[in-house]
């Protein structure tokens, strides 16, 4: 499988790239995790919104707990929406 | 605590002025009115940029708008409309994230393995119709090669600061640290899709651009556990409207209006004068700089007036860096000394630099930022902001 490679932009040759992916059973982890979806919080209302920088711990690994910072959750941040750009 | 990618004033920018001692409180009040665009947040400590983003303290900011709300355009929050934020992360053998500043390679701080919202290798069950992906590089060096498995055709609806003028059919894609692109993939033949998100200093070992790459020679266990893998839920509601022709449009100054220009230079290796020793309350070295001046919270190093149209240039002594001005979006003229590509030619907070020719683009600043209260411009590999690649401009 081969591509023309500039800096900026890709171009992928016809061919698909799935032979280059090991086989379903061949995953490193099993089962695969959900992608986790990082809560809402419409900041468009004018209402505070309260959040805190804290400590926390993430599984990123199965049964492995890592210390991780986080804005109110353990780690990343809630997604703000703001439904009142200006285009 | 900065906002990536708002139009706002310094004193709501978030920057190193604004720094959040332990305990203490920041209440910023946040106006914000600008077109529709994927934004992030992130930490901004100086010096500790790169050490508190890493461990977690980033999230993502949706600006929707009346024409975006009227488009057919996917946006079923966490179903249709997914958030992608890429990081990479090393582990110790006790499972803790491994990270010293001054440890870093030239290139910045490489994690070993790929995390998508804090997961490796994940999962997400999609409609069998359109979806779209709001892809954040939230790596604090990499930058990513991403691309289906299948080779699948997807299109590019929006970069850094909002829609494209139209949708761009791309097969794959390059993102800088910072970067944000919002892809939308056809999933109505109901297969699978397995986005890759490859380190692209991998793949373009040769740095020259110009090179053959072979999928099979990059390390198999590494790939697969470098996959999003989308997979259809038949039961989930699907959007399969065609997507808009026109997205948006984007009106370039035109040249009698743009009043100056100003130079940039990045160095990497910054050994005299101001900043070049260990200080600033401890924090790390200052050995990296812009224009000669390693950042300095003392310092404004650029005045810039308000509403008025500014060309910039930006290239650097040693390799690419994605180069990131506060309170603005900006359009890219050219990008190490080529013509801006269909895809890179919509509103941009980021743009990619190098050692051989210029980065150009044209911006204006239409927020205040004060002398207590600045904005910044810098390298968004972080450990590069961290040891100086950073100055301070006021717009006024």
């Amino acid at each position: 499988m081969t591509f023309a490679l500039s800096r900026r932009q890709v171009l992928i040759g016809a061919s698909a790239m799935a032979a280059a992916l090991p086989a379903r059973g061949a995953w490193p982890l099993a089962p695969r995790p959900a992608l986790p979806i990082p809560p809402l919080r419409n900041g468009a209302n004018g209402d505070p919104i309260d959040l805190q920088i804290r400590r926390g711990a993430w599984s990123f690994m199965p049964g492995v707990q890592t210390p991780t910072l986080g804005v109110s959750q353990d780690y990343l941040a809630p997604t703000f929406v703001h439904d009142g750009g200006a285009s | 605590m900065h906002g990536h990618g708002l139009h706002v004033p310094g004193e709501v920018d978030g920057g190193p002025q604004l720094e959040i001692s332990p305990g203490g409180v920041w209440q910023p009040k946040i106006s914000i009115a600008q077109p529709a665009a994927t934004c992030w947040y992130h930490s901004h400590t100086h010096g500790k940029s790169g050490e508190q983003t890493y461990r977690g303290l980033a999230g993502l900011i949706l600006i929707d708008d009346d024409d975006t709300d009227a488009m057919d355009l996917p946006n079923r929050y966490g179903v249709d409309d997914l958030p992608v934020i890429i990081q990479d992360r090393t582990f110790d053998a006790e499972g803790r994230l491994l990270y010293a500043l001054m440890e870093a390679e030239e290139d910045g701080w490489y994690g070993d393995t790929v995390v998508v919202n804090g997961a490796i290798a994940p999962l997400a069950k999609v409609p069998a119709g359109k979806v779209r992906l709001r892809i954040l590089n939230g790596a604090n060096a990499r930058f990513y090669f991403v691309a289906f498995a299948d080779g699948r055709t997807f299109h590019k609806i929006a970069s850094d600061g909002g829609l494209l003028p139209s949708p761009v059919p791309l097969t794959s894609m390059e993102m800088s640290p910072g970067e944000r692109c919002e892809i939308i993939v056809d999933m109505s033949d109901g297969t699978d899709a397995d986005l890759l998100m490859l380190f692209e200093d991998l793949i373009d070992d040769e740095g020259d651009g110009t090179s053959e790459i072979d999928l099979s020679r990059y390390p198999a266990a590494l790939l697969a556990a470098s996959t999003l893998t989308l997979q259809v839920d038949p039961s989930l509601a699907a959007q399969r409207a065609p997507l808009p022709e026109t997205l948006t449009t984007i009106t370039r100054p035109r040249e009698d209006e743009i009043v100056r220009t100003r130079d940039f230079h990045l160095t990497m290796q910054h050994s005299a004068g101001h900043g070049a020793q260990a200080g600033h309350g401890g924090h790390a070295m200052m050995d990296m700089a812009i224009n000669g001046a390693s950042m300095d919270l003392n310092v404004i190093n650029e005045r810039v007036q308000i509403g008025v149209w500014e060309r910039w240039r930006i290239r650097s002594d040693q390799g690419a860096h994605p180069f990131h001005a506060h309170g603005c979006s900006f359009l890219i003229e050219q990008s190490e000394g080529e013509a801006a590509s269909p895809d890179q030619q919509g509103w941009k907070d980021i743009v990619v630099l190098d050692d051989d020719d210029w980065s150009e683009i044209v911006v204006r600043f239409d927020h205040k930022a004060t002398e207590q209260f600045p904005y910044m411009y810098h390298c968004h590999i972080l450990e590069h902001e961290d040891r100086g690649m950073m100055g301070q401009f006021t717009v006024t």
